[in-house]
């Protein structure tokens, strides 16, 4: 990486210290937290433009609160039976408390994408009922567990600064995974989130495909969340995704903005934690914020 | 003409209670068939039963294994939220005949500017869709129907919340996609004076579970549309042009029979809004 050293602004940039260590020094130390915040970003930026548009931003946290509870109660279960659920055992290659993660995650999107004829449950109280429910057993099962509760929080809500190779690769391969479904079958997300019954009407499976969507929305959260924590996931899901719409009227470029508005954030968000020693989360939040500035400016200067 | 749908003592609704039953019908090749009703009648119940989307409750339906649908859906249905170009739009309807895990290919844009200069608006192929008006949404609609290379159009009140110039365009243009294509038509609107002087065959949809079938020109009579609606109404011919008119006192008192109003002079001024109008 020495190389870096002699480029003029980026080597001023990266050999600003903080406690005593350069960002360029402490590089292999983060160096998979880097990489996992990005391809989180990258994913959750993408999968957040349907989301936005089919308006169930908070589907996506009810998705992560049931994740949350699938961790808390492997982890419950195992110390019932004497195992130990630890950070320790994210040197394995899969975590069981992910796998339980992700399949808890896994039944709610696919419960959560039926639509509801039900007259007199709205499908807001029931995204509000999938997002409370488990938020409230969590606290519930971290408290009969709270030996543990820092390892417990690790995992629940990860730790963008320390990320394992186990979970970076995981990572990694749930993100190409979700890429390719998204590549291979994009036309007929877009028609069956925008119009299904047109779509169902015209040859189109649109109840399978919305559940599919549903199904990567619960891969990113599920294995997201494990690796960088709930809250910049969130963010991620949202706001690039927002600012992306409020400045482009074609559906192509506001993927295209949401993604890089969504990596950008998480690289600059980086940073400004390490330099400010800010909670890294939060950071790549507040930088995520910043793009949609742009396109307020625009809808408001130029209407 | 061959048969393209048979509906046979057909039950629809939702949850198990049936909104309307017995309903028996052949739609064939060619035919124009419009779906008239009240609001909340169940006329778009009867075509999402038809399309698949919702089960019937009891009988059945058959189609033919070479039917191809183009559906035009009640355009205050789809979401402005949604940053499409008018081209996107009609492209989706490519997108079943393109198939799963293909890409959209030069032909399918070149069919979709073709259907764009069919429906008259090739200059909006590039407009963001929200931003066009209520006429301009629907002729994109249309040829997003027409882009699956259908023999059956089927259509959720085209006309809905347009000024009378708009709806008269719509309904020209429909005509001239039956009469040149050979399409055939099933039409949904609530305005029985607009569809009586185009459909070639109805389907009234009347609350309290009514329906009725058959030739315009049958179906359209005094005795029997004072029979389906239970309201004093004529059936006038002005130039060539069927007109439904209900009487005032109607109107006025929906369920009394004053007899004020001469059947065959209806006062516009008195004769105000009721459906079927």
């Amino acid at each position: 990486m020495d190389w870096l050293r002699h480029i003029p602004l980026l080597s001023r940039l990266l050999l600003v210290e903080s406690n005593g260590m350069s960002f360029l020094d402490a590089m292999p130390l983060l160096y998979n937290g880097i990489l996992a915040c990005a391809l989180a970003a990258l994913v959750s930026s993408f999968l957040g433009v349907f989301i936005v548009l089919k308006r169930i931003v908070f589907v996506s946290a009810a998705l992560s609160q049931v994740s949350a509870l699938g961790i808390a109660i492997s982890i419950l279960i195992g110390l019932f039976f004497g195992i130990h659920f630890g950070e320790g055992e994210q040197n394995g290659f899969i975590s069981v408390p992910a796998v339980v993660s992700f399949i808890f995650a896994a039944l709610a999107a696919l419960l959560l994408a039926i639509q509801v004829g039900e007259r007199k449950i709205t499908r807001e109280s029931i995204v509000g009922i999938s997002y409370v429910l488990p938020a409230g057993l969590v606290l519930l099962i971290l408290d009969k567990v709270a030996v543990e509760t820092h390892e417990i929080d690790n995992i629940l809500f990860g730790n963008a600064v320390f990320v394992s190779g186990t979970q970076l690769f995981l990572l990694a391969l749930a993100s190409f995974f979700i890429l390719a479904i998204h590549a291979l079958l994009h036309k007929e997300f877009i028609f069956s989130s925008f119009d299904p019954d047109s779509a169902r009407a015209m040859g189109i499976k649109a109840v399978a495909f919305n559940q599919l969507l549903y199904f990567t929305f619960a891969l990113a959260i599920s294995i997201s969340i494990s690796a960088i924590g709930a809250l910049p996931v969130f963010s991620f899901m949202v706001i690039p995704a927002t600012a992306a719409l409020l400045l482009s009227d074609h559906l192509n470029r506001v993927f295209w903005l949401a993604t890089l508005f969504g990596v950008f954030s998480a690289f600059f968000g980086f940073y400004a934690s390490f330099v400010f020693s800010l909670p890294t989360g939060s950071a790549m939040l507040a930088v995520s914020s910043f793009f949609l500035l742009p396109g307020l400016v625009k809808r408001f200067a130029f209407r | 003409m061959p048969v393209q749908i048979q509906l046979r003592d057909l039950s629809i609704g939702y949850h198990k209670k049936a909104l309307l039953s017995g309903i028996s019908l052949e739609i064939k090749d060619g035919d124009f068939w419009g779906i008239v009703g009240p609001n909340g009648a169940g006329k778009t119940t009867l075509v999402k039963t038809i399309l698949g989307s919702i089960p019937p409750i009891q009988g059945n339906i058959e189609k033919s294994p070479d039917l191809i649908v183009g559906y035009v859906p009640q355009r205050g249905t789809l979401d402005d939220i949604f940053p499409l170009t008018a081209f996107d739009v009609v492209l989706m309807g490519r997108y079943s005949k393109i198939g799963v895990f293909k890409r959209v290919g030069k032909k399918d844009r070149q069919i979709t500017l073709d259907l764009l200069e069919k429906v008259g608006i090739p200059q909006l192929a590039k407009r963001p869709f929200r931003e066009l008006s209520g006429g301009q949404k629907q002729r994109v609609l249309i040829a997003r129907g027409l882009a699956t290379e259908p023999n059956i159009l089927i259509l959720d009140e085209p006309t809905d919340a347009m000024d009378i110039e708009g709806e008269s365009n719509i309904m020209k243009l429909i005509m001239s996609l039956h009469e040149e294509s050979n399409i055939t038509i099933l039409m949904i609107t609530h305005i029985l004076n607009l569809i009586a002087n185009y459909a070639k065959s109805l389907i009234i949809v009347h609350g309290d579970g009514v329906f009725e079938s058959g030739e315009t020109e049958q179906l359209l009579t005094d005795e029997n549309l004072k029979k389906i609606y239970k309201i004093d109404l004529d059936v006038h011919n002005l130039h060539g042009q069927k007109y439904v008119v209900v009487h005032s006192h109607e109107v006025q008192h929906s369920h009394a029979h004053s007899g004020h109003a001469h059947p065959h002079t209806p006062s516009p001024a008195r004769t105000k809004k009721k459906w079927p109008y």
